[in-house]
């Protein structure tokens, strides 16, 4: 990758002919190698992966497989041991510690299967956090964050803490943060895991509706059913690499991989 | 490859202003109000610890000294008393020369109070700082000349080194009965320059044993306070610290998940060093505060308030107490820096994998 020129490594970048789509994450033969003493694990063999622009894309494999580092890899939460990660068309490697911080600031937001929220602060306060982080003036952020909250279903519940609410009110109040700065990706880890059928179903709406309306790629590392059929496109990942990719209507999920 | 315009594309995150971060810090410690009364708590025992410690070793130290003059007053009292008799009924001058010390402001008072004292003078036009009993007994006298002298029965030599230069001659012939005392060091019969059985020493010469054991038994104390000091100040840093540590470690998801938002390193090192000095300073005044009394009471109960107080050298008590403040912010910023720095530096998602 070194001695591509600029010209052959934007041809990297360019639609093929025909097709709509481009590509706003871009993972290159990602390798991930935790060390624990003088044990080396492998949690990632040359995963290789491309993310577009809008499209909700759901990353399926079992535990252990590698699902979460290759979420962080290309959530810019962790450098792969090698290989590369493109975030729109920038090899994240290439980034000190300061431009990393920005990155996630205003182009991804993260949501978590437990939340994370900061249980001290009020939900208003966890939306407009990062905002604070951006530069943002406190009223902006205020009045930002509240019409979010809104947009979100929680408008009415701004100013309570996140002990004080049900796990799917939390899990709203994680999605409005990650939107705190109108990010173009938002990245899921599993995010209905600790959730019941019910509100499970209304996060997999709300991601659905951030996507049509704000345009926001979403992508999310999830093995609940009804999150893959909401999804444009499925990738599978075992044993640390990408072994296929498909959309929901070509897959049966009454097979015994879901559990049926 | 296309480094260039990737440092184009992607700008360094703001910088916030330290406001941001103090209001950040003041807004945590008003939230986690209970977790931060025990972090201060633990801050505030550690220095109440040192306090205590520094405090009761300066009462003890004045208590002592304050034991010995007390011996001494009282030794050169009964001296007066039995030496030079029937002092009621005498007209007393003291002539004083330098400074007086303790000791003989004592001995001055107790004479003012129980005798009277007819004039007072001194060289150089050097007036000494007299306790408010004595120095209202002596008012009228002081600014009377050096010439009442002539009139007095018994004359007291006090101060410093310099022997009050005088032609004692005319003084002691006026009436057989006419003496001279004194509580100088330095004083005697041939200095003073008049017969052995006109002068009666006051002060007490300490023979080179007595001045050997005084001098070890100080080394033993100064030696005492120190180790005391070091251990105690060893006890504070491992209390501080420890709380200091649980603080920071407890917090690490917080802080995974403010840097996965978009935070700085400097800007989470900052938050919690504001924290940690705040935290500290709180602490280390109410530990003083509580240290100081807490010795001065417990002192007390042993030596009796009188004694405690009037020994007690606030002076030192205040400059103590400001150290050991000091030593509380110093202490816990110092042992809040490491574990927030780690935390500052991990990576995210390490940051957000810990479980505590």
């Amino acid at each position: 990758m070194q001695n591509l020129d600029r010209k052959k490594f934007d041809a990297l970048f360019e639609k093929p002919a025909g097709d709509e789509k481009s590509v706003i994450i871009r993972g290159v033969d990602i390798h991930k190698v935790y060390k624990m003493g003088k044990q080396e694990t492998h949690a990632l063999r040359g995963a290789t992966l491309d993310v577009y622009r809008g499209e909700y894309l759901s990353i399926m494999g079992p535990s252990g497989s590698g699902k979460s580092t290759l979420f962080n890899a290309i959530g810019a939460l962790q450098k792969p041991t090698s290989g590369r990660v493109y975030i729109d068309q920038v090899d994240i490697a290439q980034l000190d510690t300061e431009e990393l911080a920005w990155l996630r600031c205003r182009k991804i937001g993260y949501v978590f299967q437990s939340y994370n929220l900061i249980q001290v602060m009020t939900c208003l306060e966890n939306v407009t956090l990062p905002m604070s982080f951006a530069g943002l003036s406190s009223e902006e952020a205020r009045e930002k964050g509240i019409k979010i909250l809104k947009m979100v279903g929680l408008g009415h519940r701004i100013l309570h803490k996140p002990a004080e609410l049900s796990g799917g009110q939390q899990q709203r109040v994680a999605v409005a943060r990650a939107l705190a700065n109108s990010p173009d990706i938002i990245l899921a880890d599993e995010p209905t895991a600790n959730l019941d059928q019910h509100t499970g179903q209304e996060i997999i709406e709300l991601f659905q509706q951030l996507q049509r309306d704000l345009g926001v790629t979403i992508i999310s590392a999830t093995h609940d059913t009804k999150m893959l059929k909401a999804s444009d496109r499925i990738l599978w990942i075992e044993d640390g690499r990408i072994v296929k990719c498909a959309r929901p209507e070509e897959i049966d999920f009454t097979s015994s991989e879901f559990g049926h | 490859m296309n480094q260039q315009s990737d440092r184009t594309r992607i700008p360094d995150q703001v910088r916030l202003p330290l406001s941001v971060a103090f209001g950040v810090v003041i807004q945590g410690l008003r939230i986690r109000i209970g977790r931060s009364v025990v972090t201060i708590t633990g801050v505030t025992c550690g220095i109440a610890f040192l306090m205590s410690i520094l405090t009761g070793q300066l009462v003890k130290m004045g208590v002592t000294d304050e034991d010995a003059t007390r011996a001494e007053v009282g030794r050169v009292i009964s001296f007066v008393r039995s030496d030079l008799p029937k002092l009621q009924d005498k007209s007393i001058s003291v002539v004083g020369s330098g400074t007086l010390s303790e000791v003989e402001t004592r001995v001055l008072e107790t004479i003012s109070r129980d005798f009277g004292i007819a004039s007072l003078s001194f060289e150089q036009g050097k007036s000494p700082a007299l306790p408010r009993k004595a120095s209202a007994a002596v008012s009228a006298a002081a600014s009377a000349p050096s010439a009442s002298v002539a009139n007095a029965d018994v004359v007291f030599l006090m101060g410093g080194s310099d022997i009050p230069r005088q032609d004692w001659k005319p003084f002691l012939d006026g009436d057989l009965n006419r003496v001279i005392a004194s509580t100088i060091l330095e004083a005697d019969a041939s200095t003073v320059g008049i017969a052995e059985e006109r002068f009666a020493k006051l002060a007490r010469v300490l023979t080179e044993e007595e001045l050997a054991k005084i001098e070890k038994n100080k080394r033993k104390e100064r030696f005492r306070a120190i180790w005391i000091g070091v251990i105690s100040l060893l006890v504070t840093v491992i209390g501080i610290t420890n709380a200091m540590l649980m603080s920071v470690t407890e917090r690490f998801r917080e802080i995974g998940t403010m840097k996965c938002l978009g935070a700085l390193s400097s800007f989470v090192t900052r938050m919690f060093v504001m924290e940690a000095s705040l935290m500290g300073l709180v602490g280390g005044i109410a530990g003083a505060i509580f240290g100081a009394l807490f010795a001065i009471i417990i002192y007390t109960f042993t030596y009796g308030a009188n004694l405690v107080f009037s020994s007690l050298p606030m002076v030192s008590v205040l400059i103590f107490g400001l150290l050991s403040v000091a030593a509380g912010v110093v202490l816990s910023v110092v042992a809040a820096l490491y574990p927030a720095r780690v935390a500052a530096s991990m990576v995210p998602a390490t940051a957000l994998r810990s479980t505590i």
